[in-house]
């Protein structure tokens, strides 16, 4: 396979530092440098990655034998990187969220198409084997007809005092709160599994369990789709810090002829040790749904192959989250 | 009473009818003394448990000689049942949901105030022993308990074709998720202000029928519950057992609940796996146990016919958002 040579702007991002792990780990793939505005977070990724730093999302770009930029900035500045890279005729690969705002992530779609690059969306959780294997199922007809789905991707909320994490519980930021966070998850999966199209969001976002931060750390989100099937999403920061793990992601597909359930992080070994003041910790095992995504990402570069997740898939999930916080305000279910 | 065993009748055998038969005749204060079922081919089990079999609920009403009936039939016939019961004198406990519409269900709760009679319903999570636990847990202050999430899912019901009639059973939001629909407004204290549902039909064999529901409930703010979701489902496969699950999110920590769940033994054999709970009687049991002291001691039973208007209107209040694809204000809501 063609050498993949990869920047990476931002280490804002926590999934970063995973993703950096596995490009470096990849035979094929070269990380050039990274970006990062925060002196202290690109000190510790000189030292943890020993790849090069450069000044500016432009300068990053500019590199002429770079194939692509992985974005994973603060949600807010994921268009002014990935503008900067596409304007360069860099492909990009995004972290979730696409943006903050959904004309954000048209310019970026648009952008793509215009400079005749790949926009790839990072949704990992559609690599996981459940949701391959789920998938599937639906797919090859094996589950009958699908008639609604039920999903969680619950979390412990993002330390406000942490700055790995200070900015994920930033309205501005990040867009939102724990809806924007988490709903998009099972958003991409439902449409991924099902190609159905919404008709109505209904949204509510509060701040029900953490002081100290300005957006909605609770929610739930309901979908009416075109065919008349209904799915519902929580996506709230409800673990408490003494739970066992940082949260979950559950999905129960309902089909005619198979009923699916799906606990993504449900595969894990039981530790008391009291860490945290937890009773137990679970630590997982098994496969890597980050290293599966980004090596189809970069297969996908080297071979010139279109992004198994698009920037649109992006936009339509964004939407989802979007919608849910307009549905919030104006206190009813809201047209797709 | 003096001393003597409450006489309860029961209108209807079929699956609940037969759940309470037992726990009816298991009960060292109650006698069953009588039975309606309208298929004739009841009646040999219905004599052996010691009851008089009447395929005519008319005439049981008329003619048994008891002091309350227990009225396990479809939902829309509760409200005639319990008309008529009180209208002879007796005392009336009645399944959930109530009845299939507010109107009725108000009905029963006038003519069970202008008699003075107990009126009983089985909104069984309230006396089961996992939703106390979580209750009492949930109020306790322990967690702060913010948002409440319940799901409750199984195979359609088979055993009978009304449930899957939006008529008669108001689909699975009045018939499944009203149980904890009712548990979340005790939970919280109060009724919900606003109400959104979305849902999806299910294979009814007939009229489109909501068999998957999700419904949202706002409390609104204050200290206590705000956010309530309920997911009921008769769209499991066959093989999916019956199961339910409940989580109440707080300031300060989290509960959770899911059935089945553990069990402090289980037994394995060439037929199956059985599991048994530590506790010797289930909240079937503790429903009928509290009517029969209710009408003994001449106290209002633990669940009031307000209670079960409210749990009622609140499952309309969500079928009508489901289906306008609109927040519904319970305020000025039927």
């Amino acid at each position: 396979m063609k050498r993949v040579k990869v920047g990476i702007a931002s280490f804002a991002h926590m999934h970063a530092f995973s993703y950096a792990q596995v490009l470096k780990e990849m035979g094929n793939v070269e990380i050039a440098g990274f970006c990062d505005l925060d002196e202290a977070r690109a000190k510790r990724v000189v030292e943890e990655f020993k790849i090069p730093r450069v000044p500016t999302y432009e300068a990053l770009a500019a590199q002429d034998d770079l194939d692509a930029v992985l974005v994973t900035t603060e949600t807010i500045h994921h268009v002014e990187a990935a503008l900067a890279a596409m304007e360069r005729g860099k492909h990009v690969i995004v972290e979730k969220p696409i943006a903050t705002r959904l004309d954000d992530a048209t310019r970026m779609i648009d952008a793509a198409a215009r400079h005749g690059v790949k926009l790839f969306q990072c949704y990992p959780c559609r690599y996981h084997p459940s949701a391959q294997k789920a998938k599937d199922a639906i797919a090859s007809g094996e589950a009958g007809d699908i008639l609604g789905i039920t999903s969680t991707n619950h979390g412990r909320m993002p330390d406000p005092r942490d700055p790995a994490t200070a900015w994920f519980t930033s309205r501005q930021l990040a867009g939102g709160g724990a809806v924007m966070d988490h709903a998009t998850h099972a958003a991409d999966l439902m449409f991924w599994f099902t190609g159905w199209t919404p008709r109505h969001v209904f949204g509510i976002a509060r701040r029900l369990f953490h002081g100290g931060i300005d957006c909605d750390d609770a929610g739930m989100v309901l979908v009416s789709f075109e065919n008349g099937a209904a799915a519902s999403i929580d996506p709230s920061w409800s673990r408490p810090e003494a739970y066992p793990t940082w949260g979950d992601l559950t999905m129960v597909v309902y089909g005619t002829k198979m009923t699916i359930w799906i606990d993504m992080f449900n595969q894990n070994i039981d530790v008391f040790s009291g860490a945290r003041g937890r009773a137990a910790e679970w630590r997982p095992f098994g496969s890597d749904a980050n290293r599966s995504m980004l090596e189809h990402y970069v297969r996908a570069i080297a071979d010139d192959l279109p992004p198994p997740v698009s920037g649109g898939d992006g936009l339509r999930a964004l939407k989802v989250a979007i919608l849910a916080y307009e549905s919030n305000d104006k206190g009813t279910h809201v047209a797709w | 009473m003096n001393g003597t065993k409450t006489k309860l009748a029961l209108m209807g055998f079929g699956f609940m009818g037969r759940i309470h038969a037992r726990n009816i005749t298991s009960h060292p204060d109650a006698d069953l003394v009588a039975a309606f079922s309208a298929l004739e081919s009841d009646r040999a089990e219905i004599e052996r448990l010691g009851a008089r079999f009447y395929s005519d609920w008319r005439e049981l009403i008329a003619d048994e000689p008891a002091d309350a009936v227990v009225v396990a039939t479809p939902t829309f016939t509760h409200g005639e049942m319990a008309l008529a019961a009180f209208d002879r004198g007796l005392h009336v406990f009645l399944e959930k949901p109530m009845e299939r519409s507010s109107d009725a269900a108000a009905r029963i709760n006038a003519a069970a105030r202008k008699k003075g009679l107990s009126l009983g319903l089985g909104h069984v999570l309230r006396f089961d022993g996992e939703y106390v636990a979580i209750k009492e847990q949930a109020t306790s202050g322990a967690v702060g308990a913010k948002m409440a999430r319940c799901t409750r899912r199984g195979p359609p019901p088979g055993w009978a074709s009304w449930f899957l009639d939006e008529e008669k059973s108001g689909t699975v939001i009045l018939d499944l998720s009203i149980h904890d629909i009712d548990f979340m407004c005790w939970l919280a204290g109060k009724p919900p202000a606003w109400v959104s549902a979305e849902a999806s039909p299910i294979p009814s064999g007939g009229k489109p029928f909501f068999g998957i529901s999700h419904v949202v409930l706002d409390f609104g703010p204050g200290d206590g519950l705000e956010l309530g979701f309920a997911e009921a489902s008769w769209a499991a496969a066959s093989s999916y057992p019956f199961s339910t699950s409940i989580e109440i999110a707080g300031k300060s920590g989290l509960i959770a609940c899911s059935i089945p769940g553990k069990h402090p033994l289980e037994t394995y054999t060439a037929s199956g796996r059985v599991a048994t709970n530590a506790y010797e009687r289930d909240g079937y049991y503790n429903e009928i146990d509290d009517f029969i002291k209710s009408i003994a001691g001449g106290r209002p039973p633990k669940v009031t016919g307000e209670d079960g208007l409210l749990a009622v209107r609140t499952c309309l209040a969500a079928l009508e958002s489901a289906k306008r694809h609109e927040t519904i204000a319970m305020e000025g809501f039927p």
